[in-house]
């Protein structure tokens, strides 16, 4: 009965990604919040990893990296690392010194989307010469905008993991 | 016995009396019904009413079930034709709207006679809050698209340019985009300078006309074009319009704001230039 409990969760984390995925890159490209589109993918293979563990959680950070990826128009390199990075070290820190709930989520939300801002502007930043100001101004506007919706996807990974635990 | 035969008789003769009575009366009647038409139809039109009247009733019962499916079949027959008339309606308006696309093309074509075109869809727009991308329907499987070729709308005005070619799509760089940069000329004056995207602009819809020379005039309202210079892009596509002059921090040099001539919020179908001769 277990045995075919666990891959029903898994397909619904697979699924959960893909519809964040579509949020992210189909639905909010055309209904910005105050002018940004949220970077949702990073929350939700971080809160995937914080309840799941490094090893699962790693895996659903490089899908949901990969996809990111494709959603900026970008080759599939950068964003696939940093989220499968992001994923098992924030499995590693559920496993060991965070407790697997809301202000550890929304922390490790926080430095997620800061982090993927970062590498975002990493060029603009210092092989283009922008004034880094707008940018982090950019960088905490996008960071806030993706927080909003971090907390009701909060619950629904919440709710996935339950139902991985339950028996 | 002998009674009975008596009155047998009588009522014969009763009968033929009648009957003669009847036949000399109505004789005599013609051109009207006469009375005892008028009689007996008087008498049986309660009757024929009642009768006409269960009769029509069956009739209308009947004709309700018979012509119900008749009703039905019609309602979705009509249906039908109101849900295509209303398709060809929607396809007529979008080739309408193709129409006048095509035309502006024809007339930019007479303008650029060197120019190979090939139309698009934009599918897609980037997800990035630090990059103004988009993909189009056009890959290296459905079209001759190649890095570097520029985006345009039928009236000429510059999208963007072509970063990479997947097989069945690929994907754009807005004018926009802190990446682009291409050799700008004023159209009123052709004074030269580079128009490129800036990380602050671009979050306003907007991009800047950079490197004046300290004797370029320009003025918000001028137009600003490709120059053509280098080869990367023809010239003659509109860039957009001067809408301010500002000077730099370092308050040396100057630089222009400019609007983009192409409505990137609601530009949907696109063409890209495949080919165009190098202006030199």
């Amino acid at each position: 009965m277990r045995r075919i409990k666990i891959p029903i969760v898994f397909l619904l984390h697979l699924l959960f990604i893909v519809a964040v995925y579509v949020l992210q890159a189909m639905v909010f490209p055309y209904l910005p919040v105050a002018g940004y589109v949220p970077v949702l993918l990073p929350v939700a293979a971080v809160g995937l990893s914080l309840f799941e563990g490094s090893f699962r959680g790693g895996g659903y950070g490089l899908l949901a990296g990969m996809l990111c990826d494709v959603a900026f128009n970008q080759p599939v390199l950068v964003m696939t690392i940093t989220l499968t990075a992001l994923g098992i070290a924030c499995g590693i820190l559920s496993e060991t010194i965070l407790a697997r709930s809301f202000p550890s989520y929304i922390l490790c939300c926080f430095f997620a989307v800061m982090l993927t801002s970062f590498i975002s502007m990493f060029s603009l930043l210092f092989y283009a010469g922008t004034d880094p100001v707008p940018l982090l101004k950019s960088a905490l506007t996008q960071t806030l905008c993706t927080l909003v919706f971090a907390w009701p996807l909060y619950y629904v990974i919440r709710l996935l993991a339950r139902g991985a635990e339950s028996p | 016995m002998k009674r009975f035969l008596k009155l047998r008789t009588l009522g014969f003769l009763f009968l033929a009396v009648a009957i003669a009575l009847t036949t000399i009366i109505s004789l005599n009647t013609s051109g009207s019904p006469g009375p005892v038409t008028n009689l007996l139809t008087a008498l049986s039109k309660p009757l024929v009413s009642a009768a006409t009247s269960v009769v029509r009733t069956f009739e209308s019962v009947y004709g309700y079930m018979y012509e119900y499916d008749k009703v039905v079949a019609e309602n979705q027959r009509l249906k039908a034709e109101l849900a295509k008339l209303q398709q060809d309606y929607r396809e007529y308006t979008e080739v309408a709207k193709e129409n006048a696309r095509l035309r502006e093309l024809f007339n930019l074509s007479q303008r650029h006679a060197d120019f190979k075109y090939d139309t698009a869809s934009i599918i897609a727009w980037g997800a990035s809050n630090w990059s103004s991308t988009f993909t189009i329907s056009k890959g290296s499987s459905n079209s001759d698209v190649k890095a570097g070729d520029p985006v345009i709308t039928e009236t000429g005005a510059l999208v963007g340019v072509i970063k990479e070619v997947g097989p069945m799509s690929s994907t754009c760089v807005t004018v926009l985009d802190t990446t682009f940069s291409a050799g700008a000329v004023i159209e009123r004056n052709s004074d030269v300078a580079v128009a490129a995207g800036d990380f602050t602009l671009m979050r306003q819809g907007l991009l800047k006309l950079d490197y004046l020379t300290d004797s370029a005039q320009v003025v918000p309202g001028d137009t600003v074009t490709t120059s053509g210079k280098g080869g990367v892009l023809p010239a003659g596509l509109v860039i957009g319009t001067v809408s301010e002059i500002r000077t730099h921090e370092s308050g040396i040099r100057r630089y222009a704001i400019i609007d983009p001539a192409a409505d990137l919020d609601n530009v949907v179908d696109v063409f890209v230039i495949t080919s165009f001769e190098i202006a030199e």
